[in-house]
């Protein structure tokens, strides 16, 4: 019983450092710098509010967050404004689609003001991904971009 | 105790007495600077505005309290030096006029002598009678002399012990200290409503310069106690307006105003910052200690000692930076909200909790729990994730706020370390007891508001033992996320009291969550299969979660259980609003 325990014991820590030798790896590609990437992100932002009739504000400071060997920005930009949240949402699936983004949307009725809160996201490889949550009162679009070298550390977390 | 009229220095006691009147000019300066900021910001409005007001206001009367008392010690310490010096002046005349008088005792001595001896020679002359009378005479004036120069000198030991008691009398005075020395001694004899109401009347110094033991017996009063005489302080008040004496409370107690359940979250937030804050600011100079300790180890022992102190401090700078961070970490938010530090523990680990959204006003309030290798070094990327849940329900109209809770230490990441804690109970356990004491003191000053728990992997192992054993916390929604596994001895979800008990369990790259269940010991039940009273959230299909962070961003490839614009976000969303 005892040597089984120690057996799994092994097994289980030899997963979990296998996991964890596989979450550092995948830096081989070369990487964008981060002025690349924000670029990247910054094009499809602007494709995308050009889609949709909507106020939209200026284009925010983005967030930067860790990813796998780098760091990647992120452009979150909300607006409140009454809307068909339907054919806003189908709008975003045909830009994102168009662009190569393989897209995967989803609705949930939350009842009440909320109403119907459409959602999806999108990606493509190496490219800036995407995602939006739309509702009759709000639309909620957020940009990230492509991994790019550097760190999270550099912008002063 | 003898005194010693020639001991001590009054040059240097007046050399400490003009370093007090160039803290005075300090002080002076400092109030002086503030009153201008005060004055700069006459076009200032708002809520921020009546905070630093009413900051700012406190500021002036607590430095002319202290520049009083330092008044108070100067004039002590100037008539001690004073007195000493005159002490010293007559002592060293007097062991002057001794000396004198012993060496003139002995030669007279001597003299009376051989005086004595010829007078009573059989040739003596009248002279030499007359002469030993007088040298006699001599003799006897001299021990009188030297009688009345020891009798001066006894006084004036006596004159320096009442100039020493004079001054530790005058130091000690309530105008120098400001409270009474036996203040704590009485403090400790009061009455629970006495005792608070003596420590809201005393002023921030004061109350800072507290034995312990006044923090120790707030920090233990029952929540309800807190509140009500919070609240009879000037109102629950809010971070623009409250009162002085709230104010003052935060400024010298903030471990304890920080932590002290029953005490509004605005309050306590500002409590925390404050520690954090200083803490931050210890830590990062333990870094460069050791730094510098590393560079200068020499010899294998040394700088293998050198090394772990460093990896250490670099450690606990990390947690403490990252959780300041969370105050200012740009989050994806539709409207923006306050954020509170509701929490903070400057131990090993530190550990605390830091709201998006105002616990004092939000409707309905999460507490997410993180599992596995979290710490404060995570804070901003919890919020963040947090923040997700929060925008989603921003944008269908609810009134939410959501914490992320760090205020247990989570076993470590058993990758990175080889530590296998996260299979046991044993962290659960005790963080069961501090989650227990974090969710209680909320509802003892929010028993209108819908709670609800968010855990995401062992934090739902840690939260399940919280919950079933406090039945009356009336939690309206338990979320699991990736489940490290529910102890055997929760067996179901009706066992944990939530109104409702929701369960998310993804295909995971590693099957993390899997093992931590699959290798628990004792062994963990799966809340997403087979587990009684439990809502499945879908986490299949096209837009399936595949990770098992909460996290993973858009373009990654990967989709965490709260990424925006996955359906597990609005359906978690959807079950933790009112």
């Amino acid at each position: 019983m005892r040597v089984q325990w120690k057996t799994e014991i092994v097994i289980v820590v030899g997963a979990l450092v296998a996991l964890g030798v596989t979450a550092c790896a995948g830096g081989g590609q070369s990487m964008p710098t981060p002025k690349e990437a924000k670029a990247a992100a910054v094009e499809l932002l602007l494709k995308t509010e050009a889609a949709v009739d909507v106020p939209w504000p200026e284009t925010p400071e983005p967030s930067a967050e860790k990813c796998p060997g780098g760091v990647r920005f992120g452009y979150f930009v909300p607006v409140k404004t009454e809307t068909d949240a339907r054919s806003v949402a189908q709008t975003f699936q045909r830009l994102w689609k168009s662009e190569g983004l393989t897209v995967e949307p989803s609705q949930k009725d939350f009842g009440g003001e909320g109403g119907i809160l459409y959602s999806a996201t999108a990606d493509a490889d190496g490219a800036a991904g995407a995602a939006y949550q739309v509702n009759a009162t709000s639309v909620v679009v957020r940009i990230t971009s492509p991994c790019a070298s550097g760190s999270v550390d550099d912008y002063d977390e | 105790m003898t005194a010693d009229p020639l001991a001590g220095d009054p040059a240097a006691v007046t050399k400490l007495s003009r370093a007090l009147a160039d803290r005075q000019d300090d002080l002076r300066t400092g109030a002086t600077t503030v009153a201008r900021a005060a004055d700069d910001a006459a076009d200032w409005e708002g809520a921020s505005k009546d905070r630093f007001s009413a900051t700012v206001g406190t500021i002036a009367p607590a430095a002319q309290r202290i520049i009083g008392r330092l008044d108070a010690a100067i004039d002590v310490l100037g008539t001690y030096a004073d007195e000493v010096r005159q002490i010293q002046d007559e002592a060293e005349r007097i062991r002057a006029s001794q000396l004198t008088t012993a060496m003139d005792s002995a030669l007279t001595a001597l003299s009376l002598s051989t005086a004595k001896l010829a007078a009573a020679a059989k040739d003596a002359t009248d002279a030499d009678a007359r002469q030993a009378r007088r040298l006699q005479s001599d003799a006897d004036d001299l021990a009188a002399t030297a009688s009345r120069l020891d009798a001066e000198w006894d006084a004036l030991v006596r004159r320096r012990a009442t100039a020493e008691r004079a001054a530790s009398a005058g130091l000690s005075d309530t105008e120098v200290l400001g409270v009474a020395p036996s203040y704590s001694g009485t403090l400790g004899r009061m009455s629970d409503a006495d005792f608070l109401a003596a420590v809201a009347a005393m002023p921030p110094e004061v109350l800072a310069a507290q034995d312990p033991s006044v923090a120790d017996r707030l920090a233990g009063m029952p929540a309800e106690t807190v509140q009500a005489w919070w609240d009879g302080l000037g109102g629950r008040g809010t971070a623009g307006e409250h009162s002085a004496a709230q104010d003052a409370l935060i400024t010298a107690l903030p471990a304890v105003i920080g932590n002290l359940n029953g005490v509004p979250y605005w309050a306590r937030d500002q409590a925390n910052r404050l520690s954090a804050q200083r803490a931050y600011a210890q830590a990062s100079g333990a870094l460069r200690d050791a730094q510098d300790k590393y560079g200068k180890a020499v010899g294998r022992a040394a700088q293998a000692a050198a090394q772990r102190e460093l990896i250490s401090a670099q450690e606990r700078y990390d947690q403490l930076k990252n959780f300041s961070a969370g105050a200012r970490t740009q989050l994806d938010l539709v409207d923006q909200v306050p954020r509170q530090m509701i929490t903070f523990h400057d131990g090993a680990p530190p550990l605390g909790a830091f709201s998006v959204g105002d616990l004092d006003t939000a409707d309905g309030v999460s507490f997410l729990v993180p599992g596995m290798g979290s710490s404060l070094a995570d804070t901003t990327q919890y919020m963040r994730a947090g923040a997700n849940v929060l925008a989603t329900q921003q944008q269908v109209g609810a009134d939410t706020a959501i914490v992320s809770w760090i205020g247990y230490e989570a076993p470590p990441n058993a990758a990175s370390t080889g530590n296998l804690g996260v299979l046991g109970e044993t962290y659960a356990d005790r963080g069961a007891s501090k989650l227990a004491s974090d969710l209680v003191a909320f509802r003892a000053v929010r028993p209108d508001a819908q709670l609800n728990v968010i855990a995401h992997s062992y934090g739902s192992t840690t939260t399940a033992l919280t919950l079933a054993r406090n039945p009356d916390l009336g939690v309206h929604s338990f979320v699991t996320l990736g489940s490290a596994g529910i102890p055997s001895s929760v067996p179901d979800a009706a066992a944990t009291h939530a109104d409702h008990m929701y369960a998310a369990q993804a295909a995971e790259k590693g099957d993390i969550a899997y093992i931590g269940r699959k290798y628990s010991f004792p062994h963990r039940l799966d809340p997403a299969d087979g587990f009684d009273g439990v809502t499945r959230i879908d986490t299949t299909g096209t837009h399936r979660v595949n990770i098992h962070g909460l996290t993973a961003g858009q373009g990654s490839g990967d989709r965490g259980y709260l990424d925006i614009g996955t359906p597990t976000l609005s359906d978690v969303a959807e079950v933790t609003q009112p």
